[in-house]
């Protein structure tokens, strides 16, 4: 059985990240985020291999396990150290540093690393589609807001509005959310708001 | 324009390489920096290796590891401009402060006495069974590191034995101090002056009381970058050399405050920056600051052997790293 800590700031990716792991197979994982007490929760746990964010602060602290003449029972490298070009690339673009202890063979390592890798890469894209579904809400909601005042102030249908809106924004060249959130401003602008 | 990509680590002391980016001394040069705001000098040193970054605001015994090839450093670094000198800062808790001031009779202002107050709150704690007092520096390789290990010898404490020296990103410093997880840091400005206004201590000492010209920060390139032109490393010298010199000017001072408390860089408010560098001893700018010295390759790596970093150090190629040949050649070329 492998020893995998993953370390986080964010506690929905770390369960992610071990959900995973659990799953690809027989490993004993313990999740942290980085505080002050990140190294001594660490080498009580003696894991066989960490994974943290790429860009986690706590990282630093994890870097004097490998200074000769500190008192830690198992040393550990970071992977990336041996591994192979493409692993180096493929980690850091998906956002995951890893250490493992020194002498773990690479096939034991291999599944856990793709798993991470994996799991790290969807949590970004889950990130962004949910942003993109956020902002496509949002779309919709200015445009209606829009389509509104214009049916007030021209005296015209919805779908006259929506195509006034379209042209407008076809002809500046803009997405339609961004023209109906402008219009906006200016006309609480015009019409004296604060915000 | 040529496009760059330069980490920095939010701290003062990455004022020449943001002026440069910010201010227009970059595109004079026919670059255009983009600046990545790092959270941890690991994150630094893994992206500059794998050529994520082509330069960066970094340690300068970051630049010695990598010769030396310690665990985790992949690629040998170089650098043809430091960024400072000196501007380190020991903060201390306000127990410890007490303690201190308690057992001397009054409140220490040199190291030195700072030292002799610990070694009697350390020497009181062993017989009483205490645990160890605990110090952070920023990194195991860091000036910081070595002005703790010193300042402590120098007091009559073992630090390898009777404390433990430990690592904590700057921006955690404050908060451990205040809740007791560490009883004194070293680290670059505002951290210090941030912890104070934290109430979680006080700023006891700065490093140049024990040592001044130390080298502080570099601007760290891969030695070798088969992407790289000719021109590309005498054009990033110059254009921060000229920040340095717009940084010089104090009538700058305030924007460069604005600037360096923006969230994007330091991010730490414009009073509390303006405080800790006046008094911290900091030198950001003069030729005589930014030319690299390729003794301070000697210097570092004879304290890691001194602080039982590293065994002893076949250190070659000891000029390969500070380079004063290139930053000297810019120099000389600078309109």
């Amino acid at each position: 059985m492998l020893k995998v800590a993953v370390v986080d700031e964010n506690p929905n990716r770390a369960e992610m990240v071990a959900a995973g792991l659990r799953e690809a197979g027989d490993v004993e994982l313990l999740t942290l985020a980085s505080t002050s007490n990140l190294l001594r929760n660490l080498v009580a746990f003696a894991p066989d291999v960490v994974l943290i964010d790429l860009d986690d602060p706590g990282r630093d602290v994890l870097e004097q396990m490998f200074e000769i003449g500190r008192v830690v029972e198992r040393p550990v490298a970071m992977f990336v150290d041996r591994a192979e070009e493409g692993d180096i690339q493929r980690a850091i673009e998906a956002g995951v540093s890893a250490y493992v202890v020194d002498g773990l063979k690479p096939g034991r390592i291999r599944s856990v690393l793709d798993g991470a890798i994996a799991r790290y890469r969807a949590f970004e894209n889950l990130k962004s589609e949910l942003e993109e579904t956020k902002g496509a809400l949002a779309d919709r909601r200015d445009i209606d807001r829009v389509k509104a005042l214009i049916m007030k102030r021209q005296g015209v249908g919805e779908d006259e509005a929506y195509r006034l809106l379209r042209d407008r924004a076809m002809k500046e060249r803009r997405r339609m959310g961004d023209l109906a959130r402008s219009l906006l401003d200016a006309d609480s602008l015009l019409r004296g708001d604060k915000s | 324009m040529k496009r760059l990509r330069v980490g920095f680590v939010p701290l003062v002391d990455a004022a020449n390489v943001i002026v440069a980016a910010r201010c227009g001394f970059a595109e004079a040069e026919g670059l255009e920096l983009e600046l990545s705001r790092e959270r941890s000098w690991a994150s630094v040193r893994d992206k500059l290796s794998v050529g994520y970054l082509d330069a960066a605001h970094v340690l300068s015994p970051m630049l010695v590891a990598s010769h030396l090839q310690l665990p985790n450093f992949s690629s040998p670094l170089m650098a043809p401009t430091m960024l400072s000198l000196d501007g380190n800062e020991v903060t201390l808790s306000s127990r410890l402060t007490d303690l201190c001031s308690g057992i001397l009779g009054y409140t220490p202002k040199e190291p030195a006495d700072w030292g002799r107050g610990i070694a009697h709150v350390i020497k009181e704690g062993h017989q009483r069974g205490g645990t160890p007092l605990t110090f952070a520096c920023v990194f195991p390789y860091s000036s910081h590191a070595f002005l703790l290990r010193d300042w402590l010898a120098t007091a009559g404490v073992d630090p390898n034995r009777d404390v433990n020296i430990t690592v904590l990103p700057p921006v955690m410093m404050a908060d451990a101090l205040g809740e007791g997880s560490v009883d004194g840091f070293c680290a670059g400005p505002p951290w210090g002056r941030l912890a104070e206004e934290h109430g979680a201590g006080r700023v006891a000492f700065r490093a140049v009381q024990m040592q001044k010209m130390v080298p502080e920060k570099a601007l760290a390139m891969r030695m070798t970058d088969p992407l790289r032109d000719a021109e590309t490393v005498p054009n990033l010298v110059r254009a921060i050399i000229r920040a340095s010199r717009w940084i010089a000017d104090e009538d700058n001072a305030d924007s460069l405050f604005a600037m360096l408390s923006e969230r994007d860089c330091v991010g730490v408010a414009p009073q509390t920056i303006r405080s800790a560098v006046d008094r911290s001893g900091m030198q950001l700018f003069g030729d005589n600051v930014l030319r690299p010295d390729p003794a301070h390759a000697k210097w570092i790596s004879d304290e890691m052997e001194r602080w039982l970093q590293v065994d002893t150090t076949p250190l070659e190629q000891r000029n390969a790293m500070f380079r004063n040949d290139l930053f000297d050649e810019a120099l000389n070329t600078l309109a």
